[in-house]
Order: C-alpha cells, then structure tokens, then sequence
C-alpha cells in the first residue's frame, strides 16, 4: 500500500512539474492556433473583449491589404464613430463575409460596411479557394467560440479535451509543446517558422501594423506575384462571396460600400504576370458588380504606382494609411445621401 | 476500429466486463468474443466479413475432412483447397492490381500494347494476417501436428479474435485454440496489472513515440531533396523507431488486450534493435511472421539440410516472399531481397562462428549493434519510400552529404533524440529483467517513469490519428 502511494506521489509530481512548466510558458509563447486563420482568431477575440459602447458603427472588411491599410482608429476619431478593421490576410471574400457575420453582424449592426479590395483580391483561381470556406467554418476554435461544437452526448471525447485544456495549461498548450525546438526559437528569438502572434501587432481597433514603415522593393515581390497571378479569373467564389458581404450588411440595417484600393500596377505589368488586360478585366468586374448591387464604389486607384506610399506591391505603409484615410473621411462626408455615417448614424441593431 | 480510438476503449471495457459476467457459461462467452471480433472488424468494412467468414468454414471444413481420411491424395487434395482458396484471397485483393500493372509496364516496354483492366481492388484490413494464420492451421493439421477442431465457434473466434486480427501476432492453433476452447474461470490479478500494463505501453510507443515522429518521416521522405543531409538521415532514423514503436506498440496492445479475457499471445518483438546481427534481428522483429515463414516455407523448401549453396536459395526465397507479403510493391520485394542478402551473407559467416541467443548487448557489442541497426535501416528506406526513385533519392542526400547548410528547425530532431532514448531504455530494461514491461522496483522511480509516460502520452494525443502501420499489410 505504501509503495503505491509512493508511486502515485511521484507520477503526481512529475504531471505536476509539467502543468508548472507549461503555466509559466503560456504567456511567453503565441495563442495555440484552433481557427484557421489566425487573425480570424485574434480579432475575434478582440472583438469579443470589447466593451459594448465599442460596437463598431464603421466596419472595415478585406484581406490584408485592409488589414494593413486602412487605420480605423484614425477613420473612428475624424468622423466622430466607433470603427474596426475585420479585414483578414491570406483568406477568400466568402471568409471574410463569413467573419464579419460570426464576429460583428451577429452582434452588432455597423452602420457602413467598407468593403476593401484590390485586383490581387479578386482571383478566383486562387489554389484551394474551393475549401477555404469549409476550413474556416470547420475549425475547432470557430466552432467553440460560437457554441457550436459537440457536447458530452455529441462529441464526448472532444469535449473531454476540450474541458481538460480548460483547466490545464499543459493540455492547453499541447500543440506548441510538440515543437521544442520551435519553443526555444520563440524564447530566444521572439519568432520562429509558422507562428505568428498577430494580437502582438494589432492596434485596439485591429489594424495590422507592422508594414509601417517598410520601404519598398519590388524584387522580392516577383515570386509573389506569379503566383497570385498564374491563372487569374475573376467572379466565381470570390465574387459569391462579395455577395453575401454586401447582402450581410444591409440586412444588419448598415449600408455597404467598396473601396477599390490602390496597387503597385506597373510594376505588376512590367512583371507580366498582371498585364493590362487583367487590371481591365479586374475594373470591368468591378464596375459591373457594383452597378448589378447598386453599391457606391470610392476608387483610390489614383494613387496606384507612387512608390513611396507602398511598403510592398498591395500593401500600404504609413504615408499611404495617411493618405487613404484622408480620402476615405471626405468621401463619407462628401456622400452623406448613400452613406450616413458622416451624419452621425450610429450602429443599431 | 482503431486500438488509439474512444470506441476501442469502450469495445474492449464492454467486452471484458461481460466476458468475466458469463463465466459460467463458456459458449456465450465464444459467441461474445466472436460478435465482438466482427464488430471490431466491421468498424472498417463490414462488406469483407464475408471474406472472413469464407476462410473460416473453408478452413475448419478442410480440418473436419483431414481429420476423417488417411488417404493421401485425398488430404493434399484437402490442404491444396485451403492453401488455394486463402492465397486465392490474399492474391487478389492484395495482389491482382500490382501484377496486371507490372504485366502492362514490361509489355509497354517489350513494344507490345496490352489493355489493363481497371479493377481498382480495396485491400482488405488485415487479410495477411488471417489468411496465414488459418493456412497454418490447416497445414499444421494436414502434417498431423495437430488434431482438428470439431468447434466452429471456437475456430471462428481463433481466425477473428480481435485483439490480433488485424495485425497480429499471427498465432498458431495449437496454442490459442486450446485457450478458447478452455477459456480461463476466473481472471487472475495479474492478468489484470499485465494487461493494463501492456495496453499502457503499446499507446505509450503508439502514440508519444510513432505518431510523434510520423510528421518529421514523411515531411523527410516526400521531399528528400530539399533538406539537409543530417536531417534525411535522421529522418531514416526516425522511420526505424516509428515502424518499431507502431508495430510493438500495436503487439503490445494486442497481447494486453486478449489477456484481460485470459488469453495470452506470443510476444511478436524481442527488443531487435539490441541484436548484434541480422539473423539475430530476425529471430527478435515481427516474431510471429518469421517463425511462420521458417515452418511453413524454409524448412519445406530445404531449409538448411541441402547444402549451402541451397540453403542460400531458401534464404532470398523466403525473405523474398516475405517482403512481398508486406506489401504489393517492388519495393518490398526488393527489401526482402535485401535481408535475404544479408541473410545469406551472415549464413556464410556463421557458419565459421557459432550463434546465438539474444542476450544483453555489451559494450563490445556496441560496434556490432550499431553495424546491425544501420543495415535494417538501409533496407527501410526501401520500405518507407514511394518508389525507387524516392528511396535512391534519400539515401543520394546522405551519401552526398546534401544541403549541408540549409537553415533547420531543430524540433525533429530533438524529438527523434528524446524516442530514441526512451525507446533504448525500454528495451534495455525489458532485455535486462526479462519481464514483459519495464518493471522497476523503486516506487519514486517507478512512479516518475509513469508521470512522464504519462505526461508524453498526453502531450501527443488528440493529433491528426495515425493509422498503425501495419494495418496495410
């Protein structure tokens, strides 16, 4: 009897070292990645802790060219509204109406949706465009952070686990834990390949800040641009998935309206892969969309090619946020008939 | 159904609690392990039971009648029906599609234009296994080393018994049939800390060791190329402790399994990476199948009784065979020809040097040891890899010394550091006691050892699942 305690003692003390191990790491190591995308994750998550007088009367939409490019604490402070930025890199249009539902529309009503995008958006050819839907929708933390994954009954071995990460740091941080090396990397370095910690480089209104101050240089970009372009269409999901932002938005009672940003296009066309008849077939699409669901379309495109504004072929520095951000608030002051947020129109629901 | 599954737990917890409820009623206990080997089965393809089904009445119909003739030609008539009938199963699920698409290729390369019929056959969980194990019933019966069973409940239990079916041990009738047909009267404590112990282990191995290492094999082997020379290397490694803690741990949670219903099964691993040459690792790796192949085909080829230069025949046949068994592909034949060549080698070298039982290696043996264990894992490269072209590109990275200076991420590595040291420790103890699990007689160590077991299970589980390896075969 007394040599099993002391075995139970000891195997308890080792479990226990191991929970001390990984209470200490957790802070020093990046958010263990449950959704798919892991800004998703992070605005959610922000969106979530926000106080309700923060709903956002001004929502921004997009990939990372929003993300990065449009500063919506600026936008908030010049028109007197609150204002986020849910724009979301490296996902499709039907993910970010799908995020801008589960986190925003779901609970609040802004009263203007800019929708932001660039030709680089539009592609509906892009590699696995079919399943990014499914994947965001699937992803575990999604489906935990809506209350939709399976109970004890449904699911009893995933809610096992997921009640044992619950109350253990050491369950909890799991995934991380398999990578000691990566661990080690992150301690050491503050990096390491394949995590990232997009909550380390959000501003309280979810702008992604670390393009800043870049400086641009299209050879690096070369590589990038072939492949966004190699097989470029536009319309398909993407174009399913503007759609449903657009239709989402004016059912929470807001408007919607679409920026299309500006881009480095002549290095693109010099770069081939683009070329002329892309950025017109991109603007015919454009135009003919936003006349089809009568949403007014504020076009920055003359702002395409200045070098100094971009910190890389789509993104914007902080001199391109400056600007953008100016022409943005007088446009929606300027178009008070189609966009009352100028007005004062706040977000209800 | 998979052993690192929740319903494998609850099947099992169900299965032992009723059987030990029925004691006193043998045949419903038969007829409980038999409906829950086909569930067990059925969990993949219920549409194969049927194949099960077909080997066990062929199989036990071919012992009644061998059992009521001593005519001659009438009992090889007999046993050719069962060897038909179940290599007639495994050839054309397993191999039907491997030799029409090699036919096609040669002709194609002869010039010649021959249609290929699609058939696109599913391979059967598990039908190496079972179909062997009943053919050695009836060949063990036809040689009259066993009396055949006039219980079909029984024999049906013996060809599906769950805890082995579908990947082993395959065990012989005469040893498990007679502890189903007397199945044990009360379960012994031991059975039970055994058991429990054994189930620990194997998911221990499966899960905190095999799984742990899987994404490091295959990120190794999908793209040789593109990594550093040390790291391929590691990654050959990593796929020697990977196929090993899979497939034991998959033995252990088998012969775990059974001896919670009082059944004890062969122990399938002897800890063959301690072996200090090949004919020594393979009286210790994948027991069940060498001991089947050394009876049932080197010995009626020859065996060693016709000379050396037949005895190496018998050799490469075998281990030929043996390689195509596990898989319809050139690269396991070839990897059976490889340990055939070494085989051989090692038989002519034997010959000039006693052999030996497996004992606890000693640091003299190191070099030995390590000789041994990189000769399997050379042969491993041929049977992780996709095709020739993949293996020679994984062993050129090595043997050129590839990439040298390609920045890495260290994790694999550290990983494969810390399978390796527990993977030697366990052996190493079992070697040293003797037991079946690592048996420690200090409670604190004990005790650690079971937290961090314990520990590294947690840590790895709820992965992507892994199939066991050996489910292909």
């Amino acid at each position: 009897m007394r040599r099993t305690l002391s075995t139970m003692l000891a195997a308890g003390l080792v479990l226990l070292m191991f929970e001390g191990v990984a209470v200490w790491l957790e802070p020093r190591l990046p958010a263990v990645q449950t959704w798919s995308n892991p800004f998703a994750q992070a605005k959610f998550e922000q969106i979530s802790t926000m106080s309700a007088g923060r709903d956002p009367d001004l929502l921004i939409v997009g990939s990372s060219i929003a993300n990065a490019g449009l500063d919506a604490r600026e936008l908030g402070a010049r028109l007197g509204v609150e204002a986020y930025n849910a724009g979301i890199p490296s996902s499709t249009m039907e993910v970010w109406a799908a995020f801008a539902e589960d986190a925003v529309f779901s609970r609040s009503c802004p009263a203007v949706t800019l929708i932001a995008i660039g030709i680089r958006d539009a592609n509906a050819n892009l590699p696995g465009i079919e399943r990014a839907l499914a994947r965001y929708q699937q992803s575990e933390g999604r489906r935990r952070s809506l209350g939709l994954a399976g109970g004890p009954f449904d699911d009893p071995f995933g809610w096992l686990e997921h009640q044992a990460g619950e109350a253990s740091a050491f369950v909890r941080l799991r995934p991380l834990l398999r990578e000691p090396g990566l661990v080690i990397s992150w301690l050491q370095e503050g990096r390491a390949p394949g995590w990232s910690d997009p909550s380390r480089d959000l501003d309280s209104h979810g702008r992604y800040l670390r393009f800043g101050r870049r400086a641009f240089d299209p050879v690096d970009q070369l590589a990038e641009v072939e492949h966004v372009f190699a097989d470029f269409k536009v319309g398909g999901l993407q174009e399913d998935g503007l759609r449903r932002l657009v239709d989402s938005a004016r059912a929470s009672g807001g408007a919607a309206v679409i920026i299309d940003m500006p881009a480095m296009t002549t290095i693109l066309v010099d770069g081939i892969p683009a070329g002329e008849e892309r950025l017109a077939e991109y603007r015919t699409w454009l135009r003919d969309f936003s006349t089809e669901k009568r949403v007014p379309v504020l076009d920055l495109t003359s702002l395409d090619d200045r070098e100094e504004l971009f910190a890389d072929l789509y993104h914007l520095n902080d001199d391109g946020v400056a600007i953008v951000t100016d022409r943005i608030a007088d446009w929606l002051r300027e178009n008070q008939d189609a966009v009352p947020l100028a007005m004062g129109a706040k977000s209800t629901c | 159904m998979a052993f690192n599954s929740f319903q494998y737990a609850l099947l099992l917890f169900a299965v032992v609690t009723a059987f030990w409820t029925l004691r006193n009623h043998p045949r419903l206990r038969l007829g409980l392990l038999l409906i829950a080997s086909y569930v067990f089965y059925g969990f993949w393809d219920w549409r194969f039971l049927g194949l099960l089904a077909l080997s066990t009445v062929v199989d036990f119909a071919v012992g009644v009648g061998l059992g009521r003739t001593e005519d001659g030609s009438r009992r090889r008539r007999l046993l050719v029906a069962s060897v038909g009938t179940n290599l007639g199963i495994l050839g054309f699920f397993k191999y039907f599609d491997f030799f029409i698409d090699s036919f096609a290729e040669i002709s194609a390369q002869l010039g010649l234009s021959l249609g290929r019929p699609v058939l696109e056959v599913v391979l059967p969980v598990g039908i190496s296994f079972y179909t062997f194990q009943t053919m050695s019933y009836a060949i063990d019966v036809y040689r009259r080393n066993l009396e055949p069973t006039r219980d079909l409940l029984a024999f049906a239990v013996y060809v599906s018994f769950f805890p082995q079916l579908v990947a082993g041990p395959i065990e012989r009738a005469g040893r498990l049939l007679p502890q189903l047909e007397h199945p044990a009267e009360r379960l012994h404590p031991e059975d039970v800390s055994t058991g429990l112990a054994l189930i620990t282990l194997g998911l221990f191995k499966k899960v905190a060791i095999a799984d742990a290492l899987a994404g490091y094999v295959e990120a190794v082997f999908s793209a040789p190329e593109t990594h550093p020379w040390f790291l391929v290397l590691g990654g050959i490694y990593a796929f020697a402790l990977q196929i090993y803690a899979d497939f034991s741990g998959y033995s252990d949670i088998a012969r775990g399994s059974a001896r919670l219903v009082g059944v004890r099964l062969v122990r399938n691993f002897e800890q063959p990476y301690l072996s200090r040459n090949i004919s020594e690792f393979w009286r210790t790796w994948h027991i069940s199948l060498s001991e089947w192949l050394r009876d049932y085909l080197y010995i009626p080829l020859g065996g060693n009784r016709r000379g050396w230069r037949r005895t190496l025949v018998n050799l490469s046949l075998t281990m030929l065979l043996g390689g195509l068994w596990h898989g319809a592909a050139w690269t396991f034949v070839f990897w059976g020809g490889l340990h055939g060549l070494y085989l051989a080698v090692h038989r002519m070298w034997r010959s000039r040097t006693p052999g030996a039982d497996p004992v606890m290696p000693r640091w003299r043996d190191a070099l030995p040891v390590l000789g041994t264990f990189h000769l399997v894992c050379l042969g491993w490269v041929f049977f992780r890899a996709d095709g020739f072209g993949n293996a020679i590109a994984v062993l050129t990275t090595v043997g050129t010394f590839n990439n040298p200076s390609t920045p890495v991420d260290t994790s694999p590595l550290i990983l494969l550091a810390a399978a390796m040291v527990t993977m030697i420790l366990i052996d190493v103890e079992q070697r040293r006691t003797g037991m079946h699990v690592p048996h420690l007689h200090r409670p604190v160590l004990r005790g650690a050892l079971a937290g961090t077991a314990a520990a590294a299970v947690i840590l790895f589980a709820g992965q992507a699942s892994v199939p066991f390896l050996y489910f292909q075969f």
